[in-house]
């Protein structure tokens, strides 16, 4: 119970910021230039954060993370996506291959 | 408890040393919330990580959760045009002008003729009629020299995702289709509809009549205005689709008026048309159409002035107002093969316009409009008036001769929209 209240806090903490900076600068050019540097963390703060944001339904952030993790992920291959998320491979290499003709991936990015 | 929670669903699916990360990925809410933010290009290659993305990706549910976070920033990037496959002049190939011109690689041209290989004349031959926030209306293109007239398949198709819907002819090859319109606001609805209007040989000749495929039961409807005789001198081959209505205008010099058709309300009302330059002079062509939430009309006379004028439908749907005009005259002076063509008369310019892309914010500063003149295609920007040269058709292998035309070029718009809708809430 200890490690998880002490995870708490600290998500808890950053969420709370994120709420005080947005509720007292209306400026969207600082806050922007702000959210930018708040958004430099580790990936499991990150994903944390939006696992509280969605418990608590604070939606500007949920959207500014879900946000950041698309634009962490968009550039990746299908291969480290799995790699990162510890995803299974459930296609059989038939169905696998069908799907990439299917959808033209074969020319794009690999 | 909420991460108690996620770590009993995650559990289901996943070892129990899970990251936040794979908690979070493994949530089809919060994964859906995430993918709605990547590019559609990156999203048809993530189909292939796991069945589970497969079937998020492909479901309309998210297709049009997408539609919704990327309205803001996305437009139309490139345009299908006809290109002259000289060998055979009935092969009508549309090649991909990608409008940020030709070194960006991003777009390969998705429409696939051999998904239609099903088709009862020749896949090859299969036209594409009209583009509508990413769906495209296809027809089976044969050259009508058969008596009687053969019945055309039309198609739904999107060429981004590859998927093909056939629509169900349930009518005799005796009935003349004047007008096909694919009605999609994704906005809206997952599904889509296309009017048809219609002569039947049992109607007089003048008369017309609306009927509609709802791709949500698959059925057909007969219009409940029964037959009408629309305003003389309308092509109803050249209509624009805008906010639920289609739009129709006249080339009369009489019956200055543009006709609209209310789909969901089947009604048909009239509004005037945009002012003309010089009335007596004839229409060389015009474009008609939609763009991030506005209907323009920009019309090109013979022998107008030195300047194009676009205008806008009011926001209550009652008349039009200018709201851009082009400088052709300064134009011309960067392009001298506006100049002098074949095809002109001595003080006329060469030109078509084949798109016109709003932008999606309030102000106008990327507002351009895709022009053709001969041997290239241009983008011109309405707001200062700078130009880009974004395809040069001698380069090229598709060569092209610029002449009048209406309607030459479809938009292509990225898109996950679902052709078969059966299972929308899956």
């Amino acid at each position: 119970m200890r490690s998880i209240s002490r995870w708490m806090r600290r998500i808890l903490a950053k969420v709370i910021e994120f709420c005080m900076k947005h509720a007292e600068s209306l400026d969207p050019e600082e806050l922007d230039a702000w959210d930018d540097d708040f958004f430099k963390m580790d990936n499991s703060t990150l994903f944390d954060i939006i696992k509280a944001a969605n418990y608590l339904d604070i939606k500007s952030l949920l959207d500014l993370t879900c946000k950041t993790v698309a634009n962490m992920i968009k550039g990746k291959s299908p291969e480290e996506i799995r790699r990162i998320f510890n995803i299974k491979n459930d296609f059989t290499p038939e169905e696998e291959q069908e799907v990439r003709m299917e959808n033209q991936c074969a020319l794009e990015h690999e | 408890m909420m991460e108690e929670e996620m770590k009993q669903f995650a559990s289901l699916c996943l070892s129990s040393k899970s990251t936040s990360a794979e908690v979070v990925i493994s949530n089809y809410d919060l994964l859906s919330e995430i993918l709605s933010y990547v590019p559609v290009k990156r999203l048809i290659c993530f189909k292939s990580v796991s069945k589970q993305w497969l079937s998020l990706i492909s479901s309309a549910r998210f297709a049009m959760l997408h539609y919704r976070q990327c309205r803001c920033t996305s437009r139309t990037s490139a345009v299908f045009l006809e290109s002259e496959v000289l060998l055979n002049k009935m092969d009508k190939h549309m090649v991909l002008i990608n409008l940020n011109g030709e070194s960006d690689q991003s777009h390969k041209n998705p429409f696939r003729y051999t998904s239609f290989s099903h088709d009862t004349f020749d896949p090859n031959k299969v036209l594409m009629l009209q583009s509508c926030h990413g769906l495209l209306l296809c027809r089976t293109g044969i050259v009508v020299t058969h008596v009687p007239r053969p019945l055309f398949h039309y198609y739904v198709y999107n060429p981004t995702t590859n998927q093909l819907a056939t629509i169900p002819i349930n009518w005799s090859n005796r009935v003349t289709i004047h007008a096909s319109v694919l009605v999609f606001d994704p906005s809206k609805s997952p599904y889509y509809k296309i009017v048809f209007c219609i002569h039947s040989p049992h109607m007089c000749p003048h008369s017309r009549r609306f009927v509609i495929y709802y791709s949500q039961t698959k059925t057909w409807k007969t219009s409940a205005l029964g037959s009408f005789i629309p305003p003389v001198y309308l092509a109803m081959f050249n209509f624009a689709y805008f906010k639920g209505s289609i739009y129709w205008i006249t080339t009369s010099k009489v019956d200055k008026l543009v006709l609209s058709y209310n789909v969901d309300e089947d009604t048909l009302t009239t509004l005037p048309r945009p002012p003309e330059k010089v009335s007596s002079f004839i229409r060389r062509s015009f474009y008609f159409g939609e763009s991030a939430g506005h209907l323009h009309i920009a019309e090109v006379f013979a022998c107008a002035a030195s300047s194009l004028d676009v205008y806008q439908l009011n926001p209550d749907h009652t008349g039009w107002f200018l709201k851009f005009k082009v400088d052709l005259y300064q134009l011309s002076k960067d392009l001298p093969q506006m100049r002098s063509n074949m095809y002109t008369y001595v003080d006329e310019y060469a030109f078509s316009i084949l798109s016109l892309v709003r932008s999606r914010e309030d102000f106008d500063e990327d507002s351009v409009l895709v022009l053709e003149v001969p041997g290239k295609v241009i983008v011109y920007n309405l707001v200062d008036q700078s130009w880009k040269e974004v395809h040069n058709f001698r380069r090229a292998d598709n060569p092209r001769h610029w002449r009048w035309e209406i309607n030459s070029a479809i938009d292509y718009n990225e898109s996950l929209a679902c052709v078969n809708t059966a299972s929308f809430w899956v």
